[in-house]
This record gives C-alpha cells, sequence and structure tokens, in this order.
C-alpha cells in the first residue's frame, strides 16, 4: 500500500509534481480529502511505474491460453493444424458448437450437472455451515475427537470398492443422492469455516444471547449475515467443485440420461482420441471429429461458471478486509 | 490323553477331506446333468448355424460400452430386434467409452457386474481370474456348437493358447476371426510418388531410399517421414518382419518372443534382431529422413504436418486415412493431393504379419453358472457371438429390410447409410449404426472373411486382398501365471520393459551409440531378465504337461 506522503518532511518548500506533471503547492498534511496522490518520490513512482507492468504482464501470461482456447472453438480446422491460431479466431467455424448442442443427450446431461450442482452445494453448504460452527464452539464436549475423526477422513478413506458397495447396500446407486451426499462435506473448507467463526468476536453471541436467542436465532440472525465473505467462498469452492465432478457419477450412475455434461464431453474427447490411447486395441470406428472438439468442450463447461461469479465477486473483495481487521 | 486325541481327530479330519477331495473328482463335469435345474428357457437341441428362440422369455443383463461415435440412443432398435428373434431382453448397463475399464474393473471386484461383460480384449480378463469373478469359458464351450466349429474350422488353436492361464483354462469367450484382420500401415502422399516418377517401396530399405530420393527432391519439406502414435505402430509393423517386438504400449507387450520351434520363450529387446530393427530407424533419423518428433509429438502435431503436405508419409488405418483426407481437402484442396495405405514394407524375414486372430468378447459373470437359465444363456451367446446369421445380422441389420446380400456382397437397402463405413447414398434416411444401433462395437467385430470385409470399400479391399499374399506368423502364447507369479512378473516385466523403451528412444535418436549395446543388456541382466524368462519357460512348460 502506498503510505500517503504525510510522512515526508513537514513543511517542506520542496515543490512535488503530480503524475501529470504539474507543480502542486505542498498541502496541508492533515487533509486527506481528495485521495490524489500528492508527494510521491521518484523511487515511489518507478516502483508504481514497474508494478504495473508486472501486473500486466501476469495478468497477459494467465489470460493467453484462456483466449486462445475460446479462439480455437470458433476456429475452422485448417487454421489449427496449421497451428495458426493464437488469440484470434481465423476461418470462423461455430460448427463444432452446433454439432455438439444439436444432441438431444448434451442438454439432458446439461440439466443434470445445473440440477446436481445446485442440490449436492445447498446440502454442502448447510452440513459444513452446521459442523463447522458447532466444532468451533470452544465449550462444546468432546470437540477434539469430533476435530480429529473430521481430520482423519482427509488422510484415510475406505477405497473405491468398500465405497462402491457400501452406496450400493444404501440403495442409492442409479439415484441422484449417491452423486450429492457421499462428498457432501469437504473438510477442508469445514476446517475453513471454523477457524472464521472462532475469530468472531464472542461479545456479539453473549449480547445475543442476552437478548434471548437461541442457539439456532444467534447463527441465523447474527453469525450467518457476518460472515458473507467466507460463505460465498465456501459457495464458490462447493459449486465449481460439483460442477466440474464426474467420477462420482461416473461409478454409481448407470444410465446414460442421468449423467452430467462432464461425462458426456469426457466421453467425446475420448473417443476422438482413442487412438492414442489404445494403441493396437483402438476401436477404430471413429467419425470425423473436429480439431477443435477439446477447446469447444472446455468452453461449454466454463461459460456458465463464468458468467455466475461477477455476481460473487463483491464477497470476496470485502471478505479479504474483513478478514484483516481484528477487534 | 488329550494330545493322542487331537492326533487322531487331526488324521480322521484328514480322511475327511481326502475322501471329500476324491468325491468331488470324481464329478463329470462333461454330461449334462450340470444343467439340471438350469435349463429354463433352453433349446432342447441347438447346431452349427441355427437360429436360438428361447423357449420362454429371459432376460440377461449385459455391461455395453457407449463409445461417442455412436452413442447409445433410446430409438435404437437394435434391442427390439434381438428379442424379437430370440425371445431375449438385453438390459444394457450403459459405461461410458472414457474408462470403460475402470468401471468394469469396479463392478466386478464389487460383486455387482452384469451376466454378459462386453467389450472385453483377450488378455484384460487377467486381472479377474484370481477372484473367481468370471467363468472359465472353455470348461463351457464344449455346450457351444457355433464356437467350436469356428476353432475346428480356422485352426484357432494357437490363438487361443494365448489367453489360457495357469489352470489351462481360458477365461474369456473371445471374438473369433477366420483370417487374421490387419489395419494398420503407412500412408503415402502418392500424388508426389507418382510426379517424381518414384515406386511404392516395398521393403523398409527401399522406403529408406525413397525417403533419400524425396528429400531431394523437395527441399521445404522439413523430414518426408513424421510419424504419430509416438512412432509405436510404425516401429511394431517393422518389428515383425525383423523377427522381434517393438513400438511402447503397442507392439512390445510383455517382450517375450516364443520360439516355435525349440518352445521357448526368450527376451527380445535384448536380441540382434531387435538391434538391427534400431540400427535401421537411427539411421533414418540420422539422415534426416524421419522427424526425431516423431516419438514424441502428440498424433495432432503428426496429423497436422502430413495434412499440410509439411510431411509426406505418415502411419494410418482404414478409418484414419478417411480423416487425413477430410483435412487435406480444406488445407490443401480436393483433387490437389492423393493418399493412400501402401502395402506394409517387407523387412529381413521377408512378407510376414504377426498377430492373433482373437478379437474382443465377452466375460461371463461366474454367478451366472447358478442361474435357472444357465443353459440358454450359453446357447444365446453361442448364437449372438459365434453364429455367422448373428453376425451379418449385427453388422447389417435384417435382411430384406435394411440390406440385401447377394454372392457375398453386401447393399443397403434405399433409405438406409452406414456413414461410419462410407456408405451415404443420397435420399438416406436412417443411418443403421447411429440411429438403429447395427454394426456397432460391442458384438459386432469378428466372424468369417466375408463379414469381416462386408465393409471395406473398393480400396481398402484391394489393400486386405494384397496383404493376404503376406506369411502369417503364428502367435507367441501367453504366459500361464497365476495371481502371485502374475504379480511378480509385472514388477520385472515393467522394469525390463521401461528400459528396453528408453533405450529404442535412446538409440534411435542417437543420444546413446551402438557402442554402449553391451552396456544396455548388462543393465536388463541387472534388472531381473534373467529370472523372468526362466519363469516364463519354467511355468509354461509346467501348464503344458498338465495339459498333455
Amino acid at each position: 500500500m502506498v503510505i500517503n506522503s504525510e510522512l515526508t518532511s513537514v513543511g517542506s518548500a520542496e515543490v512535488e509534481e503530480t503524475l501529470a506533471g504539474q507543480p502542486v503547492q505542498p498541502r496541508a498534511r492533515a487533509s486527506r480529502s481528495s485521495g490524489a496522490t500528492v508527494g510521491r518520490s521518484r523511487g515511489e513512482r518507478v516502483f508504481g511505474v514497474v508494478n504495473v507492468a508486472v501486473l500486466l504482464l501476469a495478468v497477459a501470461v494467465t489470460l493467453f491460453p484462456f483466449l486462445t482456447v475460446i479462439a480455437q472453438s470458433l476456429s475452422s480446422e485448417k487454421y489449427i493444424d496449421m497451428g495458426a491460431v493464437s488469440i484470434w479466431p481465423r476461418g470462423w467455424n461455430i460448427d463444432t458448437y452446433k454439432v455438439v448442442m444439436a444432441d438431444p443427450m448434451f442438454w439432458t446431461n446439461y440439466r443434470n450437472t445445473v440440477v446436481y450442482t445446485a442440490v449436492a452445494t445447498a446440502i454442502s453448504m448447510f452440513l459444513s455451515t452446521i459442523f463447522a460452527y458447532a466444532i468451533s464452539k470452544k465449550e462444546l464436549r468432546g470437540r477434539g475427537f469430533f476435530i480429529g475423526l473430521a481430520v482423519f477422513t482427509m488422510f484415510f478413506s475406505g477405497g473405491l470398492i468398500p465405497n462402491y458397495v457400501l452406496v450400493n447396500g444404501l440403495h442409492m446407486t442409479n439415484t441422484i443422492w449417491a452423486v450429492v451426499i457421499p462428498n457432501a462435506i469437504s473438510v477442508f473448507n469445514v476446517l475453513i469455516m471454523k477457524s472464521f467463526f472462532e475469530n468472531m468476536p464472542s461479545e456479539l453471541e453473549e449480547a445475543a444471547a442476552i437478548d434471548g436467542l437461541s442457539v439456532y436465532g444467534t447463527l441465523w440472525r447474527i453469525v450467518l449475515p457476518l460472515s458473507k465473505a467466507v460463505l460465498a467462498t465456501m459457495f464458490l469452492f462447493y459449486a465449481v467443485a460439483n460442477w466440474n465432478s464426474w467420477f462420482q457419477a461416473f461409478i454409481y450412475l448407470d444410465r446414460s440420461d442421468m449423467f452430467p455434461v462432464t461425462i458426456y464431453l469426457r466421453n467425446l474427447i475420448a473417443g476422438a482420441s482413442s487412438a492414442q490411447t489404445s494403441g493396437a486395441n483402438a476401436a477404430s470406428d471413429l467419425t470425423g471429429i473436429s480439431a477443435n472438439i477439446k477447446a469447444v468442450t472446455m468452453v461449454l463447461t466454463v461459460l456458465p461458471i463464468l458468467c455466475v461469479y461477477p455476481f460473487i465477486q463483491r464477497y470476496f473483495v470485502s471478505g479479504v478486509m474483513l478478514g484483516s481487521v481484528k477487534g | 490323553m488329550s494330545t493322542q486325541l487331537s492326533r487322531r481327530s487331526v488324521i480322521a479330519l484328514g480322511l475327511a477331506g481326502v475322501a471329500a477331495g476324491v468325491l468331488a473328482g470324481c464329478a463329470d463335469p462333461a454330461d449334462t446333468s450340470a444343467f439340471s435345474g438350469k435349463a429354463k428357457g433352453a433349446m432342447k437341441e441347438l447346431g452349427v448355424n441355427e437360429q436360438f428362440t428361447a423357449a420362454a422369455p429371459l432376460t440377461f443383463s449385459i455391461l455395453f460400452q457407449d463409445n461417442p461415435a455412436y452413442p447409445q440412443k433410446a430409438g435404437w432398435t437394435i434391442w427390439k430386434d434381438i428379442t424379437d428373434k430370440t425371445k431375449v431382453t438385453l438390459k444394457p448397463n450403459v459405461v461410458p467409452y472414457a474408462d470403460y475399464q475402470a468401471k468394469r474393473s469396479l463392478l466386478i471386484n464389487s460383486g455387482n457386474a452384469p451376466t454378459i461383460i462386453a467389450k472385453t480384449y483377450p488378455g484384460e480378463e487377467a486381472q479377474f481370474v484370481g477372484g473367481g469373478a468370471i467363468l472359465a469359458a472353455s470348461d463351457y464351450t464344449k455346450y457351444m456348437p457355433n464356437f467350436t466349429d469356428k476353432v475346428k474350422k480356422w485352426g484357432l488353436d494357437a490363438d487361443l493358447a494365448t489367453v489360457r492361464q495357469a489352470d489351462g483354462k481360458y477365461y474369456i469367450f473371445p471374438g473369433l476371426h477366420e483370417s487374421l484382420f490387419l489395419d494398420y500401415t503407412l500412408a503415402a502422399r502418392t500424388d508426389i510418388l507418382e510426379a517424381d516418377g518414384i515406386d511404392a517401396p516395398g521393403t523398409w530399405d527401399e522406403f529408406r531410399t525413397v525417403l533419400k530420393k524425396l528429400k531431394q527432391k523437395h527441399p521445404e519439406v522439413d523430414y518426408p517421414f513424421s510419424d504419430r502414435f509416438m512412432g509405436a505402430s510404425t516401429l511394431n509393423l517393422a518389428a515383425v518382419t525383423y523377427g522381434t517386438m517393438a513400438g511402447p504400449n503397442w507392439g512390445i507387450g510383455n517382450g517375450l518372443a516364443f520360439d516355435q520351434k525349440a518352445k521357448k520363450f526368450s527376451f527380445t529387446p535384448a536380441s540382434t534382431q531387435f538391434k538391427e530393427l534400431l540400427q535401421y530407424f537411427h539411421s533414418l533419423v540420422d539422415e534426416g529422413l524421419m522427424d526425431p518428433e516423431s516419438f514424441t509429438q502428440t498424433d495432432d502435431q503428426a496429423q497436422a504436418k502430413f495434412a499440410t503436405g509439411k510431411s509426406l508419409f505418415i502411419n494410418t488405418n482404414a478409418q484414419m486415412i478417411s480423416l487425413y483426407r477430410q483435412a487435406m481437402d480444406q488445407t490443401l484442396g480436393a483433387g490437389k493431393y492423393t493418399v493412400a495405405k501402401i502395402p506394409v514394407p517387407s523387412g529381413p524375414l521377408g512378407k510376414v504379419v504377426g498377430g492373433s486372430r482373437l478379437e474382443n468378447g465377452i466375460m461371463i459373470s461366474s454367478s451366472a453358472a447358478k442361474d435357472p437359465s444357465f443353459e440358454a444363456l450359453l446357447q444365446f451367446v453361442d448364437w449372438m457371438w459365434y453364429s455367422d446369421d448373428a453376425q451379418k445380422f449385427l453388422k447389417w441389420g435384417e435382411e430384406g429390410t435394411t440390406y440385401t446380400e447377394k454372392n457375398g456382397k453386401f447393399t443397403l437397402k434405399p433409405g438406409y447409410s452406414l456413414k461410419a463405413f462410407g456408405i451415404d447414398p443420397a435420399g438416406a434416411t436412417k443411418d443403421i449404426r447411429l440411429d438403429m444401433g447395427f454394426s456397432c462395437g460391442n458384438f459386432m467385430y469378428g466372424g468369417t472373411t466375408e463379414i469381416v470385409d462386408s465393409t471395406m470399400d473398393a480400396e481398402e479391399l484391394a489393400w486386405q486382398k494384397v496383404m493376404a499374399t503376406y506369411k502369417q506368423l503364428p502367435p507367441a502364447p501367453g504366459v500361464p501365471y497365476t495371481q502371485t507369479q502374475r504379480q511378480q512378473a509385472t514388477l520385472q516385466q515393467t522394469a525390463l520393459i521401461d528400459t528396453a523403451n528408453t533405450a529404442t528412444l535412446n538409440f534411435i535418436l542417437g543420444k546413446q551409440n551402438f557402442s554402449e549395446w553391451n552396456g544396455y543388456l548388462s543393465s536388463l541382466k541387472q534388472k531381473g531378465m534373467q529370472t523372468y524368462v526362466d519363469n516364463a519357460n519354467r511355468y509354461y512348460d509346467q501348464v503344458q504337461k498338465k495339459l498333455s
């Protein structure tokens, strides 16, 4: 953070230049009214310029592959084969999009993804929040045991086959519950929420208790509204993880009309590149799949998340600040 | 006193155990009373190429691989057609093509596998043998007339030997080919060869000469030969003609070549033939004729180079060559090029091809043996996967409705297409594969030469005819490991094959000199090559003794 030059010597007659190059009179030190950068030294300005340059470079490096993928998804095969596509599409081609989106199974699976993500995220948020709140209370008896139990599951799990046998035994295979319940609680997220709740001033809850709120009331009316930042973060983590997940659906579901779109797209890419992976046993019954199928599938999968993210972003910004101020 | 008592009871138990064992051994698996109580829906007598119709409606579950090239749809008529013909309803458990093996493993190991497990390649069943989850196919093939008839007619015993396990049985019902199905070879820019007056190469040495001439005449081409599949397919093609095995994840397999006369295995990546093979490819790379990136680039990159005219030879199969043509119509322009499959070049062993005539097939869950309709299941499987009529039906549909056959030539009726094999007449409204489910990979591979050839176009048939003149080398038998033996062998095999694959790359690209060949051999010896080979020979001999 640039510290304002109140700290430079008081009463200096030096005329400081603004970025616009116009000399200004040294201002009264107490006023920080307009927020204009006053009196930055040369070193600070150089740092400012280099800083911006480096950050712009980082943005460019991060953005470039993203733009390339979008460009490739809209380019024609000829230019992709020649390797001539960088950030602008060449040879405008939306045929692959048309082919993928013309398949009714694609839309069925897309709807499944939306439903699974919504339900899974709702269940995960609910369970994680109440779990994290409960174990954040220092007066809970057996708190250490519950935390230990949770952390234990981070390192050890039953394994693929026992999990399958369990889910099958509970008659959850081929239902939505096999997809949304087994991975509902991410212990990592719970621990983050727990620390956040622990850092909340206990005076708030004591005041609420004096006013007659029950535990649930405190949680719902005092704690959660103040936790918007962490809730938004957790929501995004869960939503993205559920949106991208395919393995749970793959092992527990047997009907193609119940698959999420990630399996559909994964299957499409695997079919297009089967010869590479299965060697001499490749089923050589491929129809012509376009060169840009990977790019198209990437764009189609990421698009909704991109649309939702800007609306949640403000919570992250305010959330960062909230967490850094104590007391 | 107590010790005497316990010794007596131990002896008594032991005798009882022996008696039970003897009695069990007395049971004769060959008599058909094995089907008593399990003959629900079975036909009384079923002969070769006779239509199977269940005596009562039956349902079997089948693990079905959903290939994105022909996704399984609700509108597929094939399921109903099968039911109409045989009174058997197949209930498909649909698994996506990607990660099919993972899901199959999971279902079998958790005990939830369907009755019929389709799309199993020979060798893939080995991992499930120890767990007892799949049926020992060889115990029941005697009840399958179509299967036994084909094995006898086509002399497939040597091919079946490639899948026999330590107990001498095989656990897969493989697809059977009458003749070896060859697909992979080199594709060449025949228009350029013609323009330059160069003949297509007949041997690998001629291939090198052709590449040299092309390099001289076309300085704008970086490397006349830039390969895909990381060079593995071409290495495999050449290795067979040199009398060895090569090609990472492709032809090198377990590295054990089998001397048919001496009936002995040897580790072929340590042989002089392997060295000669590597020396040949090294000469191609050294003289700038083969792109060194062939061994590391992705298929897309290799295909791009070929499609844009930056290279003139690439590895291919029948389906890929039409993909190349589609791409080249865009990049070079239709009519401005010709590309064709050339016959596989021959090597020191002459015109030879190798491989097994087994194809992907099915496994059956061992729980099916207790099912009351077990006999009907065997009859159904025998008809569906091994009778000529069923194979024609599964490939082409209903005779008279979707296709007609005359003198071995299959023609689709008007209104139907089979775009995957290039049959797309004008006015076709239904694709028998995409819309109806025929010609799909879970049922239709293998069969008589006539059936296999029926979907090939004239160009492919001509190539197959030339390749049919090549001598077919018998396949090496599989090593009949038990579960524990296989685990130990896999550890050694991984280390040895990795060393061989790394050495292949290093020697070809010139990172290692051939003067260091002995160093490579000693590194193989250090990794337990001798034990690996000796074990393989010992297990093979043991099982051979047991079978004879």
